[in-house]
């Protein structure tokens, strides 16, 4: 167990140094940099002016020396300060984070709320309930978010005027106002996994059911609930939680788009002002964050299967 | 000139008439166009004899708020406009585009070269530190300074040398007279700040020690700002507003639900069609004003087809302005010849410019004449962001396929597009200009030839080059008016720029909020004079 905690640890030291990279590559090859954004398009922009700025931003050093830097930084904890504000890329992130991870983990919740129990009853009561939960999943997947949410938008702020407060209130300062602001975004966020986790319960359900081991448990005598919770479910949630795993890196993505049309001061807002703005360490700094949450999650959850099912040992 | 009555007469708040009179450019505007707006969409800023009373807070929301508040380095108007709450110059240009004196009492000019500025005594910084003369000279020096990388470095270009003469006098020699000298000294790019401020260059880019009638007291970058009365305001009694919130809201849907909730105060609009949602609720006060931006369709002249000036004319009299006015523009805005009607004194009235009139026909002979036969391929950019933009490209897209062009539309972001202007590689582009308030400054970068003018449609004539150059001299403002006129009929004439429409300024507000002026570049300037009425 101990090697494989620290083989995967390994392993996600290489790849995070692999995402640097791409980063780091990749936002230097869009087009147009912090220089151009930065003075707009009514500047009197002269040849001085554009390399006073570069060298401002120490954008006139070769690539390696600037990703050298970047990565010593790196390696002694520091992720930078951002180009436009002057703020710690660190700082910057940490006060956005509390945002979206509470978007993160309200829309998983909903998603596990709404998807197992529409799962299961999709896998027990065949027919006219079965068919019901294969549209609303169907559905849940096929809308995009950002559409879903500006229809939400659209018929409980315009036309049903219950209007959220637009200012950003942390559940700790009023649970309820702050549920308020989050309910829209979550709901929006968990809709598309929520779909994604009732067909992987059924499924997963449907199979299980068909096993002996459940027959046997039938045949001792036991409720049907317990059959169904205890013997069934249990053994059918390796594939769900698996597949909730896979839905957390859809979420991390989704976080960016939902708060754009929320107006959400999250993770994902930051990102998106960084990019359009070019501030590279801010940019860097994000998506090295979000990766690196992503592999932990997944480490989690692979092992979590060790403790859901015995059987399965790492080594 | 030099007197201080305008800021003083500024001072009793605006009175019913004097906004008619500001707003009357759009009565015109809308009688030429046709559109109808009813009357209190434009008027109601404040009950006559009203006295403004001191206190209370309003939030703003605004789609897009800067991520650095650097005086002398952030460009795009957008997250400039709130500067003026904070930062101020030596000059500041009226709301009838005149240059008056702000942190100078008054100046003397000496010769068409020579200026001496007496500063106004007693302006205390945000720090607390007395401004004089030599904080003057450092602001001014850094945006020249090419080191300091300012994109208003260019408009300062003039001055020769900056000579403190005592502690509150200050020489500016220029190199040669400027009609736009002190115009230029009020330009966005600019803010007196305390000589001691700058030690790395970056302090300034999240905290503000301006002169200014507020102060920054938050500030979190693309998401809030939080100013606060400055009660060692240099003009004793303003502002009368405790604090002002802006709240970045991206989304424009938000904002109209936000007002209607109470949530938020105020809104400038960047989008017709949202203004559209609230302009009949009488429960807020919605103002439309002239502004000075322009929506115009930028051609490429030295790029097929557009190099050849027969088909530039083609390109205008194919777009029918009107329709996209009317579509892209919502009907909210002005049709305009080559300068916005908001620049009441410099612009040209349509009907006496060439080639404004939609005339398919003609347009399809000029092709013809420049030997190309239909369908003639043109591509035309969109900027990425700008929803009027995109719009406008739809109408002018369907107008110019009607008289033998195959336009194909191009979408980039606006990194690449800027990139590509200075690389000199830009093809013809649906563009958003202004914030200009002299011809001067709205013509010399985009069509003096180099190497004065550095411009992205790659366009010259040296009979234009020399009316520039003369305007630019020449310091009669009738004298001025005339070489003006005629540039703007040349440039009528070979429209390498095809102006659409100027789009209004929008404001919604709550009804509570009294004395709101609207400034003709949409900067904020309003907000000095604004007060809250319970």
């Amino acid at each position: 167990m101990r090697a494989y905690v620290l083989r995967r640890l390994l392993a996600m030291l290489a790849t995070l140094l692999g995402v640097s990279l791409i980063v780091f590559g990749l936002m230097r090859l869009i087009p147009g940099t912090v220089v151009e954004q930065l003075l707009g398009q009514s500047a009197l922009i002269t040849e001085e002016t554009l390399r006073s700025l570069r060298v401002f931003f120490g954008l006139d050093r070769p690539w390696y020396v600037q990703f050298g830097e970047w990565a010593w930084g790196l390696l002694r904890g520091d992720l930078g300060h951002s180009w436009r504000s002057d703020r710690p890329v660190a700082a910057l992130i940490l006060s956005r984070l509390p945002v979206s991870a509470e978007l993160a983990v309200l829309s998983v919740a909903w998603s596990l709320i709404i998807g197992i129990p529409l799962g299961i009853v999709g896998a027990v009561r065949r027919g006219s309930a079965d068919g019901f939960v294969r549209i609303v999943s169907t559905l849940g997947l096929s809308v995009p978010a950002f559409w879903q949410g500006t229809l939400l938008i659209l018929l409980f702020s315009v036309y049903l005027q219950w209007m959220p407060s637009l200012q950003w209130i942390p559940f700790t300062q009023d649970p309820l106002g702050n549920l308020s602001i989050m309910a829209l975004p979550a709901l929006t966020l968990g809709t598309a996994t929520a779909a994604m986790i009732s067909r992987m319960t059924r499924s997963a359900m449907l199979d299980v059911l068909g096993q002996d081991y459940v027959r046997t448990a039938r045949a001792k005598g036991l409720g049907p609930q317990r059959v169904l919770l205890r013997h069934a479910l249990r053994n059918a949630l390796i594939p769900i939680i698996t597949v909730a795993g896979v839905q957390m890196g859809y979420i991390l993505g989704g976080i960016v788009v939902v708060e754009d049309v929320f107006s959400l001061p999250g993770v994902g807002r930051l990102l998106l002002d960084a990019i359009f703005q070019r501030d590279y360490p801010v940019v860097q700094g994000t998506i090295l964050v979000g990766a690196a949450l992503f592999m932990l999650l997944n480490f989690t959850v692979d092992l979590l299967y060790a403790v859901i099912d015995p059987r399965i040992q790492y080594q | 000139m030099g007197s201080d009555d305008s800021y003083a007469r500024d001072r009793m708040g605006v009175t019913r008439r004097e906004f008619l009179k500001a707003a009357g450019g759009v009565g015109v505007g809308l009688a030429v166009t046709g559109l109808g707006v009813p009357r209190h969409l434009w008027t109601a800023a404040a009950a006559p004899g009203a006295t403004p009373r001191r206190g209370g807070q309003i939030t703003f929301g605004s789609a897009a708020l800067p991520a650095s508040i650097e005086p002398h380095l952030e460009g795009a108007d957008i997250y400039q406009r709130r500067k003026p709450l904070f930062y101020e110059t030596l000059t500041w240009v009226d709301f009838d585009l005149v240059p008056r004196p702000m942190l100078a009492e008054r100046w003397e000019e000496r010769s068409p070269t020579e200026y001496i500025f007496h500063l106004r005594r007693g302006v205390k910084f945000h720090n607390g530190k007395e401004m004089d003369a030599e904080d003057v000279k450092y602001s001014y020096e850094r945006v020249l300074d090419p080191k300091t990388g300012s994109g208003g470095r260019g408009d300062l270009i003039m001055i020769r040398s900056i000579d403190v003469v005592d502690r509150y006098t200050l020489r500016f020699t220029l190199h040669e007279p400027n009609a736009t000298f002190l115009i230029n000294l009020a330009g966005k790019y600019n803010a007196v700040i305390p000589k001691d401020a700058v030690r790395t260059g970056r302090e300034l880019q999240q905290a503000a020690v301006g002169t200014g009638p507020f102060r920054v007291e938050g500030f979190e970058p693309n998401r809030r700002l939080v100013l606060r009365r400055f009660d060692d305001y240099w003009d004793r009694g303003r502002p009368y507003l405790d604090g002002i919130t802006f709240q970045a809201i991206p989304d424009e849907s938000s904002l109209v639900a936000g007002l209607r909730a109470g949530q938020i105060d105020m809104v400038q609009f960047e989008s017709g069609a949202n203004f559209q949602l609230v302009r009949h609720l009488r429960a807020l006060n919605n103002i439309q004003a002239p502004g000075i931006r322009w929506v115009v369709l930028d051609l490429a002249g030295d790029m097929e087809p557009t190099k050849n000036p027969d088909v530039r004319r083609a390109v205008a009299l194919a777009i029918d302005r009107d329709a996209v006015l009317r579509i892209a523009g919502n009907g909210l805005g002005q049709r305009l010849g080559v300068l916005p009607p908001a620049m009441t004194f410099w612009a040209m009235p349509v009907d006496r410019l060439p080639n404004q009139k939609r005339d398919v026909a003609r347009a399809r002979e000029l092709l013809q004449r420049a030997g190309l036969r239909p369908p003639v391929p043109l591509t035309i950019r969109n900027i990425v962001g700008f929803p009027s933009l995109a719009a406008s490209i739809q109408v002018i897209a369907d107008n110019l396929r009607e008289a033998g062009f195959e336009v194909k539309v191009e979408t980039v972001d606006i990194g690449v597009w800027i990139k590509d202007w200075i690389a000199r590689q830009s093809p013809s582009t649906v563009n958003e200009w202004g914030g200009f308030v002299d011809p001067d400054q709205a013509f010399y970068r985009h069509y003096r030839q180099p190497p004065q003018g550095v411009d992205f449609r790659r366009w010259g004539n040296p009979e234009v080059d020399r009316l520039l150059d003369e305007g630019r001299r020449t310091l009669d403002r009738n004298r001025r008016k005339a070489i003006y006129d005629r540039v703007q009929t040349m440039l009528a004439d070979d429209p390498i720029s095809v102006p659409l429409y100027a789009p209004h300024l929008l404001y919604s507000l709550n009804r509570k909020i009294q004395g709101f002026r609207p400034y003709p570049t949409g900067f904020l300037y309003g907000l000095r004079f604004v007060w809250i009425e319970e």
